[in-house]
């Protein structure tokens, strides 16, 4: 029971801003920044396969947006959240929930 | 002025007997049946192409399986192809529920229930897919989104078209 009190307090969150991506919720905050105006999915993949290795365990994530950013990047974003984008596919954190930036 | 068939003319057709090659036409008939047979689809056209709708892009393999269709284009809402409401409408109230969406959803459930009371073999779950354009923005998706699992639709899908 405390154990599963535990688990549901730390939940991986992405808030996906106009500066870049904030994750946060498991291990360090990390901030990554926008490339060349653009979302950095790449990197953001990156850090969530580390994330990954370190918490196997964790299946769920929640991404928060921003109320006017497109249907486009909201998928972009969750397929980045649910597997690997290198060849492999690994499956990473396929539970999402929505949220909105208040 | 025309001139009257020669004396040749006027006798051949009448002599030659048409025998249908049977066998053959059967065999045509035949591989008809089987290529109709096999592209037909009970389930119909999942996800109709719509040119007002542009589907997002994704990596995403999962096959569509039937069931309620919500179209979002940039100018409509659509529910099983009946308009229920328009984008800009529903994006400038306030309240997250689309009302005009949440009733045509209601009326849905009540109807799939019903079948669902009558015939065993039937289950509401409470599936929804929602085809939306790649340009609409995230407050308009979470609108309907809240509003489907208001009308009890909480299943949600989202159309996506594969980058493979």
């Amino acid at each position: 029971m405390v154990q599963a009190k535990g688990a549901a307090s730390k939940v991986l969150a992405i808030k996906v801003t106009d500066k870049g991506f904030i994750v946060g919720g498991l291990g360090k905050k990390t901030i990554i920044p926008k490339k060349g105006g653009k979302l950095d999915f790449r990197a953001l993949n990156d850090r969530l396969i580390k994330l990954k290795k370190r918490y196997p365990d964790k299946e769920e994530v929640i991404l928060l947006f921003r109320p006017d950013i497109s249907y486009d990047t909201v998928i972009k974003v969750m397929d980045t959240s649910r597997e690997s984008l290198q060849d492999g596919g690994m499956v990473l954190f396929p539970l999402v929930s929505l949220g909105e930036i208040s | 002025m025309p001139f009257p068939p020669s004396r040749r003319k006027r006798h051949r057709s009448r002599v030659v007997a048409a025998s249908l090659s049977l066998t053959s036409l059967l065999d045509i008939f035949v591989i008809i049946l089987l290529f109709l047979l096999k592209s037909y689809s009970a389930e119909g056209d999942l996800l109709a192409a719509d040119p007002n709708i542009k589907l997002p892009v994704s990596t995403s393999r999962q096959a569509p399986k039937m069931k309620l269709i919500v179209q979002v284009t940039k100018d409509d809402i659509i529910v099983d192809g009946k308009r229920v409401g328009s984008t800009s409408d529903s994006l400038k109230t306030k309240d997250l529920l689309i009302t005009p969406l949440a009733d045509t959803l209601e009326k849905h459930s009540k109807k799939t229930e019903f079948i669902a009371r009558n015939n065993p073999d039937f289950k509401f779950r409470g599936e929804v897919l929602i085809q939306g354009d790649r340009e609409i923005p995230f407050l308009l998706l979470e609108k309907i989104m809240f509003t489907c699992g208001q009308a009890g639709y909480s299943d949600i899908s989202l159309a996506v078209v594969s980058s493979e």
